[in-house]
C-alpha cells in the first residue's frame, strides 16, 4: 500500500501547538530538501561523462528513459524530478533532457501502486481487484503523457516561452543556497561524486517523508466530497478534489491514500477515481516547483511550469471533449490487462523494457 | 394521481398517452393535458394533438383539463409543474442517440426538463411496445433511493410488469482487504453473503412489494461504470421501462445535489426504452 502520511502527533497538543509542530516540522523538510538538492547539484557535474556516456543520456528520449526507470526503482518520481532540475542547474542536462526526464518521473512513479498489487497477485488474491488502482492510476498517466510531451515541447520551443529561460541562471544564487552552500562543498570535498550523488537522492526521499508528516489531518468524511465510494460525482468535482488534495500530499498515491478512510471497505467509485488522478497529476509537480524556486533558476522553473499546464491542458481537453469514451477506454485497458495473468505479465514487461529502450535508442 | 401530459403539437406526444395506458394510469388520473405552442406552431396543431391524445387514452374526461400555453416548450412544463402539484409529468419524444463530443449533444426536451430538477417525477415516452412486460429499476444504495423505490414501485404496480432491480458496482478497492470479494458478487451470492449490496436489494424488494409490485422481481448486480453496465442492462434485458432517481427532491443536500453526476439525465440521452426520473 502506497505510504500513508501519519500526522497523527504522540500526544494531544492544542491547535496552537500543532500548527507549531506542523510547521517546524515542514522547515525542517524543507531545510533538507535544499541541501539534498545542493548535493546533487554540486555532484552532477563531474559525474556528466557517466550519465552521458555511461548511461546515455544523450537526448530527450534517453532522459525520459532515464527518469522513467530511476523512478521505476525508487518508488517516487519527486525526488527523480528534483535530480532532473539539479542535473539542468549544473548544465549536465539541457532544457528539454530536463523536462523529459521529469516526465519520465511520472511514468515511473506510477509503477508503486502497480508493482504492489502485482506482489498482492502473486500470493494468489484475484487480479482485478488487487490491481485495480495501481493500473487504473498508471494508464491514466501512460495515455495522459504522450499528450504532455508533445505539448510540453511545442510551448518550450515558442519564442514567448524560450524568452523566459534565462541563460545567465548560473549567477543567480538564493540566500538559501548560499547558506547550505558551505556544507555541501565541505562534504563534496571528502565524498566521492557518485556517492553525493546518492546521498542527495536519499536525502531528497527522506525529506520528503519529512513533508508528509507535516501534513494536517483532513476529515473528509464530514464534508461534501465524503460519499465518494457510493454516489458519483461529477468528473470536474473529483478532478478538482484529486487536484486540492495532491496539492497538500504532493504525491499522487499519497493523496489516494487519503480517501481510504471515506469507505468502511477501502472502496471507491471507478467514475471518480479516474477524474481524481487527472487532478492529482497536475498540482504533483508542486513539490518539483518547489525544488526549481530553490535552486533560484528561471529556466528550471518554466519548465515546471511548462509541464504542469501542458497536464492541465491535456486533461481538459480530456473532461471537456471525450470524458466518457476515455473513462470506457481506462477501463477497458485495465480490465483487459488485469483480467489474465499472461496479460498483466506481458505489460509488465513492456512497461520495465521501454525505459531501457529509450535509453539504448536515445 | 395528478398527471401533467405535454404536447408540442408534434406525433411524438401520442408516445405519452400510449404509455399512460399500457402503464393503466389512466383510470385512476385526473389529466392536465398541456398545449404548448412554440413561436411558429399554429394553434390548430395544438388543438389536432388533444383530440388525438383524448383518443389514444379512450375518449375525453370530465375530469381532465386542457392547457394551453405560449412560449418555451420546456420553460413551459417546468413552470406549470412547479406551481402546481402533479404527481407525475409525461412526455414523447423519439429516441436519440448521442455518442458524439460532449460539446456537440443537443439535449432533447426531456433532458433539458431532467435538468431542471423538478420534484415532480418524470416520465419521457420512447418507443412504446403493445405491452408492458419488464420494467427495471435502478437502485444507488443510498438514501435517495428509498423515494424512487416507493414512488416507483407505485407507478409500475399497475402494469404486472416483471421488475428488473438493478445495482451497479463500479467501485475499485483501494486497500487489501476481506471486502474486496464483494467486489466479485451476483445478486445471489451478495444476499447469501450479507453483504451490504445484498442487504439493500432485499430491502428494496420488500419496498417495492409493500408499494403493490406483485410481478416477479428479478435482483441484478452488475460491475463496471453505471451508465454503460445500466445501458448495457437494458439492451440485454429488453426492458419497457427504466426508472431511476434523480438526486433533487426535498430533504436532499443541495449542496451534494450540485456535485453529483446526474446519470440519470445522461440515461434519457442513451437508452432506447422509456425512462421514469424520481
Amino acid at each position: 500500500m502506497p505510504n500513508k502520511p501519519s500526522s497523527s502527533l504522540p500526544i494531544k497538543f492544542s491547535a496552537a501547538w500543532q500548527i507549531i509542530y506542523r510547521v517546524g516540522v515542514f522547515l525542517v523538510g524543507l531545510t533538507l530538501f535544499v541541501i539534498a538538492l545542493l548535493l546533487m547539484k554540486e555532484s552532477a557535474k563531474p559525474l556528466e561523462p557517466v550519465i552521458r556516456g555511461t548511461f546515455s543520456v544523450n537526448s530527450p528520449a534517453s532522459a525520459l528513459g532515464l527518469g522513467w526507470l530511476t523512478a521505476s526503482v525508487a518508488l517516487s518520481g519527486s525526488p527523480v524530478a528534483a535530480s532532473a532540475l539539479s542535473l539542468l542547474d549544473a548544465r549536465v542536462l539541457s532544457i528539454h533532457e530536463s523536462f523529459a526526464m521529469i516526465s519520465g518521473s511520472r511514468l515511473g512513479a506510477s509503477m508503486v501502486v502497480l508493482i504492489l498489487g502485482f506482489v498482492y497477485m502473486l500470493r494468489g488474491k484475484d487480479r482485478n481487484i488487487s490491481l485495480g488502482v495501481g493500473l487504473t492510476s498508471l494508464l491514466v498517466t501512460q495515455t495522459l503523457y504522450p499528450f504532455v510531451l508533445i505539448l510540453g515541447y511545442f510551448l518550450l520551443n515558442n519564442p514567448v516561452v524560450y524568452n523566459l529561460k534565462i541563460d545567465t541562471a548560473q549567477g543567480v544564487n538564493s540566500p538559501v543556497n548560499s547558506l547550505f552552500l558551505p556544507l555541501v562543498s565541505l562534504l563534496s570535498r571528502h565524498i566521492s561524486p557518485a556517492l553525493l550523488l546518492f546521498l542527495g537522492f536519499l536525502l531528497t526521499i527522506f525529506s520528503l517523508w519529512i513533508f508528509d508528516r507535516a501534513i494536517p489531518e483532513l476529515n473528509l468524511k464530514q464534508s461534501n466530497v465524503g460519499q465518494i465510494s457510493q454516489l458519483v460525482y461529477r468528473p470536474f468535482v473529483t478532478f478538482l478534489l484529486g487536484a486540492l488534495l495532491t496539492s497538500m500530499t504532493m504525491s499522487v498515491s499519497v493523496s489516494l491514500s487519503l480517501l481510504v478512510p471515506l469507505s468502511v471497505r477501502g472502496f471507491v467509485r471507478q467514475e471518480n477515481i479516474i477524474p481524481y488522478i487527472l487532478g492529482a497529476n497536475i498540482t504533483t509537480f508542486i513539490d518539483t516547483l518547489i525544488a526549481a524556486i530553490l535552486l533560484a533558476n528561471p529556466s528550471a522553473i518554466v519548465i515546471v511550469i511548462v509541464l504542469i499546464i501542458s497536464v492541465l491542458i491535456a486533461s481538459l481537453v480530456i473532461l471537456l471533449f471525450g470524458y466518457r469514451s476515455y473513462e470506457r477506454l481506462i477501463r477497458r485497458l485495465a480490465y483487459r490487462i488485469g483480467g489474465r495473468r499472461v496479460n498483466l505479465v506481458i505489460y509488465l514487461l513492456v512497461i520495465l523494457g521501454l525505459p531501457f529502450l529509450l535509453l539504448w535508442i536515445g | 394521481m395528478k398527471i401533467l401530459l405535454c404536447t408540442d403539437g408534434s406525433q411524438t406526444a401520442l408516445k405519452s398517452a400510449r404509455l399512460l395506458v399500457r402503464m393503466r394510469l389512466v383510470d385512476q388520473a385526473e389529466l392536465t393535458i398541456l398545449g404548448v405552442r412554440e413561436e411558429k406552431t399554429p394553434e390548430q396543431l395544438i388543438e389536432n394533438s388533444f383530440r388525438k391524445i383524448e383518443n389514444e387514452l379512450g375518449g375525453f374526461r370530465p375530469n381532465w383539463h386542457r392547457v394551453i400555453r405560449a412560449g418555451s416548450y420546456v420553460k413551459i412544463i417546468e413552470v406549470l409543474a412547479r406551481a402546481e402539484t402533479f404527481d407525475l409529468v409525461v412526455l414523447g419524444e423519439d429516441k436519440r442517440h448521442h455518442r458524439g463530443l460532449w460539446l456537440l449533444k443537443i439535449p432533447s426536451p426531456g433532458e433539458r426538463l431532467a435538468r431542471k430538477r423538478l420534484e415532480t417525477p418524470l416520465l419521457v415516452a420512447r418507443d412504446v411496445p403493445g405491452e408492458i412486460r419488464k420494467v427495471l429499476v435502478c437502485s444507488s444504495a443510498k438514501d435517495p433511493t428509498e423515494l424512487t423505490l416507493k414512488l416507483g414501485g407505485k407507478f409500475i404496480a399497475p402494469t404486472g410488469a416483471q421488475v428488473g432491480l438493478l445495482h451497479v458496482m463500479s467501485q475499485l478497492a483501494l486497500v487489501y482487504s476481506p471486502a474486496e470479494a464483494d467486489l466479485s458478487d451476483t445478486a445471489e451470492t451478495a444476499i447469501l453473503r450479507n453483504t451490504p449490496e445484498g442487504r439493500h436489494l432485499l430491502h428494496a424488494i420488500e419496498v417495492l412489494q409493500a408499494n403493490g409490485v406483485r410481478g416477479g422481481i428479478v435482483p441484478r448486480i452488475r460491475h463496471g461504470l453505471v451508465l454503460d453496465e445500466i445501458i448495457g442492462e437494458i439492451r440485454e434485458g429488453g426492458y419497457d421501462i427504466l426508472v431511476i432517481g434523480g438526486h433533487h427532491r426535498p430533504g436532499f443536500d443541495p449542496q451534494l445535489e450540485k456535485l453529483a453526476e446526474d446519470v440519470a439525465t445522461d440515461l434519457i440521452s442513451e437508452v432506447p426504452c422509456s425512462v421514469m426520473v424520481i
